[in-house]
């Protein structure tokens, strides 16, 4: 693995942090030939995991970590998220939930939307909690043209 | 968060001024849409041609804005990037929402004035 293509970030625990890191992820990927596709689908996948981490994991404290890297492969972008706040609850990525938007206006869902954001543009979701660590991976796929 | 409002007859065309409605700033988005919409017209179009992305608590914001508005007003949207549409998409909230390529198409779909 050479060190060029491997993006690594430590992170404070706000909203304004991963918004900064994810414009510098996206830059970085762009310098080293990641496509539009490629790059978008990973900026909305870090932006939930790394805002769930902030207001789940950190109950919206500051001053913690969020370690991010994203190594950047032949067919695949490969992804980890970790941090040592809360567990995720039953220790899984939630399952997918599908909202019904058939109902009144004032019963549409406002929130409960990142998971399934995740879920639909990851391949090899994973997550382990370990040492009081939160690790999350998954992998963007990559168009394979020589 | 910079939103400009300009009335064209019965609709009220709101410009995102902004790169990203994201965890950041969606409570605040959610306060000055409040703050622009008032209490008239009866249909609001906001332009999200300035916009580049949109996460999950941004688009809570958005749907949050349409439920203030109650049921005697409508919010349409416009200028989606093909990074916010994908996230529409993937939601389904593309089937919730009237949905315009561009914000001149939705004046003029709505108000001949325009």
């Amino acid at each position: 693995m050479s060190h060029r293509s491997r993006i690594e970030e430590r992170i404070d625990s706000t909203a304004e942090s991963v918004r900064n890191a994810l414009k510098r992820t996206t830059r970085a990927l762009a310098e080293r030939g990641a496509c539009p596709r490629e790059i978008e689908s990973t900026e909305v996948v870090l932006a939930e995991l790394m805002n769930n981490v902030v207001e789940h994991a950190y109950l919206g404290q500051p001053g913690r970590s969020i370690c991010l890297r994203v190594d950047i492969l032949d067919d695949s972008l490969s992804c980890h998220v970790v941090d040592d706040g809360l567990a995720l609850p039953g220790l899984a990525p939630p399952p997918v939930h599908r909202h019904d938007f058939n109902v009144d206006l004032e019963d549409l869902p406002e929130g409960g939307f990142g998971w399934t954001l995740i879920q639909d543009l990851t391949c090899e979701l994973g997550y382990v909690r370990s040492n009081g660590q939160n690790h999350v991976s998954f992998c963007i796929c990559r168009n394979r043209t020589a | 968060m910079e939103l400009k409002a300009f009335r064209h007859g019965d609709t009220l065309r709101v410009d995102v001024g902004t790169s990203r409605i994201d965890a950041a700033c969606a409570i605040q988005f959610k306060d000055r849409m409040r703050e622009v919409c008032g209490d008239e017209p009866r249909r609001v179009v906001l332009n999200f041609a300035a916009v580049d992305f949109l996460d999950s608590s941004g688009l809570g914001a958005v749907v949050a804005t349409m439920k203030m508005l109650g049921k005697s007003r409508t919010l349409e949207l416009s200028g989606l990037s093909s990074k916010v549409s994908k996230v529409f998409r993937l939601t389904r909230m593309d089937t919730v929402f009237t949905i315009h390529d561009t914000v001149e198409t939705a004046l003029g779909a709505g108000d001949s004035a325009a």
